[in-house]
């Protein structure tokens, strides 16, 4: 069975990780673009980054048979400057038409602030103005639910947003159910000691179902293991789900929503 | 998409890993009673809240999960 890791931050990764992925049958990575533990001091910085992201990083990827795509914005941590925000934002549409770009992400909120809405509010609009998919980051811990509350306002209240071309990100059980209910895409991370495990996922699927569903591991700079993402696709199994089921969530599911943007070559089995 | 496993098959199977994260909880509240300063880490409000989603763990009503993240989240009415 084939596996995709929908969000990964590879640059703050060795290539032991690539190797231990592409062991473990993963085919297919996303990196979202974002905070690098530190904050870029120029805007400039962030155009190296995404150059780092769109083309360094998928060739060493392709050493281990693995397909890398990414997704460019200004992330939430560094979005409170809104002039600086904006310099980033000004670049951003050349790298949207290169092949491995899937669209406008992540972005979102870190610590809900007005000016970090209104950097997500622009970066929204860019997305809907070149046709891209947005991938969404929520909040850590105490932020996490009046921040997705904030951003799903502000999407429905929109009115020209699909929520089909949208995933959040992060999301949990007091989050991951008003977003579901609206049609948008949920993916669910599994971290070692934050965010999920690998039997609050499948828990989560077993109430809400397969349908717009997603998993990832979201490994870089900090406490994070690619592996967690297999260590859930094991947990399903031991649970009892059927392969077709595991496949779904692991493979297709990342499929049916990344193929939307037309660049993302791996195709659904079923 | 209902789990396909019956809730005694689920019980053997997590009953050590749920044996596991309780005491290890008990333990580090022990640990922090233990150590120098115990009496002001003892009045921190995270502390409380952990208290409180030990509470919410024993009651009947189900979604604990959700249930103790929202005790965990900032009030709506808060603003940034």
């Amino acid at each position: 069975m084939k596996i995709i890791e929908p969000h990964v931050h590879m640059i703050a990764r060795t290539v032991q990780d690539y190797e231990r992925m592409a062991r473990m049958h993963t085919v297919a990575i996303c990196e979202p673009a974002f905070w690098a533990g530190y904050d870029r001091t120029s805007p400039q910085a962030f155009h190296d980054y995404f150059t780092h992201i769109s083309e360094f990083e998928p060739t060493r990827a392709a050493q281990y048979l693995i397909d890398h795509y990414c997704w460019i914005c200004i992330n939430p941590k560094e979005a409170e400057d809104v002039a600086f925000s904006r310099e980033v934002i000004s670049f951003m549409p050349e790298f949207l038409s290169k092949p491995t770009v899937l669209g406008v992400g992540e972005i979102g909120l870190n610590k809900n602030t007005r000016n970090e809405m209104i950097i997500f509010a622009e970066q929204v609009e860019l997305a809907l103005k070149y046709d891209q998919l947005i991938w969404i980051h929520t909040p850590h811990l105490q932020d996490k639910l009046k921040g997705t509350r904030m951003m799903l306002d502000y999407l429905e209240g929109h009115g020209g947003v699909d929520p089909n071309r949208v995933c959040f990100d992060h999301t949990e059980e007091h989050t991951l159910p008003m977003l579901h209910e609206k049609g948008y895409w949920t993916a669910m991370t599994v971290y070692p000691v934050t965010k999920n495990s690998p039997e609050r996922v499948i828990d989560l699927v077993e109430k809400f179902g397969l349908e717009r569903m997603i998993v990832d591991a979201s490994g870089d700079w900090g406490p994070s293991d690619p592996a967690t993402l297999h260590d859930t696709l094991f947990q399903m199994r031991l649970r009892g789900h059927s392969d077709r089921e595991v496949e779904t969530l692991f493979y297709n599911n990342p499929c049916v929503f990344l193929g939307q943007s037309g660049k993302f070559k791996p195709q659904p089995t079923f | 998409m209902k789990s396909p496993k019956s809730a005694p098959e689920l019980l053997d199977q997590f009953y050590l890993h749920i044996r596991s994260a309780l005491i290890e909880t008990a333990a580090a509240f022990d640990r922090i009673q233990a150590a120098e300063g115990a009496d002001s880490a003892w009045q921190d409000s995270r502390l409380e809240e952990l208290r409180e989603a030990a509470r919410i763990i024993q009651e009947e009503e189900p979604e604990r999960a959700r249930r103790i993240l929202e005790l965990w989240s900032v009030k709506e009415e808060a603003s940034s």
